[in-house]
């Protein structure tokens, strides 16, 4: 059970925090207490989300550190990189193929990552854009995600929010989501080729979406303050669902602000 | 059949509560008294013992002359991301322009990666990811794959593990889980994904080779001279290289008495037999991490993505940093020594 404070931002003028922030305190909400979260590469801001629900609603969440294999890292302070020695202030390390193999045999309930593209069933890219062989844009190539269909959930969280990153269907899926939709992705579970249930959320700078139960069309969940319907579906490529009245993303709340901002001390999240 | 401890049928059988036979033990134990505690402030504290066995110590042009001939089939290249990458090593594999056929990283490379393929040195790669985490994606992996000069076989972190703890058991190939035929990593590189059929249950399976590497070059922060090594970090996927590896070397920060070396066992992260040998230099990952002893050098990272960003000031960092240096030169030039 979370226990909210007062909340602050969002009304009048300037914003009181990031954007990066905002995806933090948002992602942090939606862990849960007990089970076992995966972060990756670069991904501080994922990092930060997992210390926060530890510290706010969910001290029985465990998490990684990407390759640094340290377990239940304290985060004093948040670093940028997921293989920084300062990760190892935590619990445990385990060695990394461990760690990875462990991805394998179910032992990860959540994992939180991002991607070049996403579209509109939850398959993620991080690989090439174009024709694999002479891509236009060679990305860095997707780590653990093409293994992640072994894990519960995943939540998918994007820096960019446009209409080259929120695409029809993704030019190389390096993450599987929901395939090419609920009816393709219901027989690959059938057939054991699929563990969890899918991409649970995607958060993105301009709101927060989730996949129809029936379709696995990705919908619209919550907008960020400020953030119209019009601007979301500008930016991006494809149809969402979506209700009729959109909800606003809550704010961070102080307390939020306050707990993220302690480990985050040095500005990371608001550059 | 021969018995030679003469126990009879026994000889594995520990399990009705009586000690299991032994075998005689042949080994005359030297004993050699305690060498006696040096006084205090009498010099140092751990005096260089006198150890027959030879050193495995080299310096670091013969080491990469000697181990790394041009054409070198497959190399193998330990760190991960800006930490822990062998970086005197491949700066020394620049200068002394040795081609490889076959570039095998950890999960996640960068500078060391780039800087090969942007010298063009490297026909293919094997690599779940090339660049640079927060700081961007890696530019002579990205220039050269989009120009088509370098073939990549991108492959995930478990399969690259997988291949290499088969290359370190002698199997010809790993069995993979079910799902990975879901991604297009897989559907992309049949090199390194096979449909087969699993011969216990006749469903089908996808298998990868085992990745056995010619050379394997990993950073450990200390060792002694016999190459027994000291993790002060993450071990990433450095061991099971070395494992896997027909050949590996090792640069260190400090070579360290055996006995220091050797006070904790359990410490010791590889055993020394396993390496043909080690280098002993100081900041010789820079400008990424070692572990426990410098953070990485961000702005040096970042002076390296400006200039790479285009092959001619990729090449001006070749000069200014790399082929007219020797490591020591190349410190002198960069925030060690400047401060």
């Amino acid at each position: 059970m979370r226990i909210t404070f007062e909340e602050i931002g969002g009304r009048g003028s300037g914003k009181p925090y990031d954007t990066q922030e905002l995806i933090a305190v948002v992602l942090a909400r939606t862990l849960r207490n007990g089970e076992m979260v995966g972060t990756g590469a670069g991904s501080a801001v994922a990092r930060a989300a997992c210390r926060v629900a530890q510290l706010l609603q969910a001290p029985a969440l465990n998490f990684v550190a990407g390759g640094s294999g340290a377990i239940n890292p304290f985060l004093e302070p948040l670093v940028p990189s997921s293989c920084d020695y300062a990760n190892l202030d935590c619990e445990a390390v385990l060695p990394l193929a461990d760690l990875i193999t462990s991805i394998a045999a179910g032992r990860l309930d959540t994992f939180l990552i991002g991607g070049l593209e996403v579209d509109q069933f939850g398959n993620v890219n991080l690989s090439v854009l174009g024709d694999p062989a002479r891509p236009k844009l060679r990305g860095p190539g997707g780590a653990a995600l093409p293994i992640l269909t072994s894990v519960e959930r995943t939540i998918i969280f994007m820096t960019d929010h446009s209409p080259r990153s929120f695409v029809p269907k993704v030019s190389f899926i390096t993450a599987p989501g929901f395939l090419t939709g609920g009816e393709a992705w219901r027989k690959a579970r059938a057939e054991g080729r699929i563990q969890g249930h899918g991409p649970h959320l995607v958060v993105s700078p301009l709101g927060v979406f989730d996949f129809e139960e029936e379709s696995k069309r990705m919908r619209l969940v919550s907008l960020h303050p400020g953030v119209t319907v019009e601007a979301v579906k500008a930016a991006t490529g494809f149809e969402l669902v979506g209700p009729d009245e959109v909800p606003i993303t809550p704010p961070p709340t102080q307390i939020e602000l306050a707990t993220l901002r302690e480990l985050d001390q040095q500005r990371i999240l608001r550059v | 059949m021969s018995e030679p401890n003469g126990h009879g049928n026994g000889a594995s059988d520990g399990g009705n509560g009586d000690q299991p036979p032994r075998r005689p033990i042949n080994i005359e134990i030297n004993m050699q008294p305690y060498p006696a505690a040096p006084p205090p402030d009498s010099g140092p504290a751990e005096p260089e013992e006198a150890d027959e066995r030879p050193s495995k110590r080299l310096e670091l042009v013969e080491a990469i002359s000697a181990y790394v001939p041009s054409g070198l089939d497959s190399l193998a290249i330990g760190g991960m991301h800006m930490h822990n990458v062998p970086m005197a090593f491949v700066r020394e594999i620049v200068r002394q322009k040795r081609r490889i056929r076959r570039l095998i990283t950890s999960p996640a490379a960068s500078l060391g990666a780039d800087l090969l393929i942007g010298a063009g040195l490297v026909d293919e790669i094997v690599t779940p990811y090339v660049g640079f985490e927060y700081l961007g994606l890696a530019p002579c992996f990205r220039r050269a794959a989009q120009e088509g000069s370098l073939k990549v076989y991108e492959v995930d972190e478990l399969t690259l593990v997988l291949g290499l703890r088969a290359g370190g058991a002698n199997q010809p190939f790993a069995a993979l889980p079910p799902g990975l035929e879901l991604s297009d990593v897989a559907q992309a590189n049949p090199d390194f994904y096979r449909p087969s059929t699993d011969p216990f249950t006749g469903r089908e399976v996808l298998v990868t080779p085992a990745l056995r590497p010619q050379l394997a070059l990993v950073h450990a922060q200390q060792s002694d001279s016999l190459g027994n090594l000291l993790f002060k970090g993450s071990t990433f996927t450095d061991r099971e290289m070395i494992g896997a590896a027909r050949n590996a070397l090792v640069q260190v920060e400090q070579v360290i008495s055996n006995v220091q070396a050797t006070r904790n066992p359990l410490g010791v992260g590889m055993p020394g037999y396993y390496l043909k040998g080690i280098v002993e230099a100081p900041f010789s990952c820079h400008p990424t991490s070692s572990h426990r002893f410098y953070h990485y050098d961000e702005a040096h990272l970042k002076e390296y993505l400006q200039l790479a960003a285009t092959p001619a000031g990729f090449q001006e960092y070749l000069e200014k940093y790399i082929y007219a240096a020797s490591e020591t030169e190349y410190l002198s030039k960069t925030a060690i020594a400047t401060g």
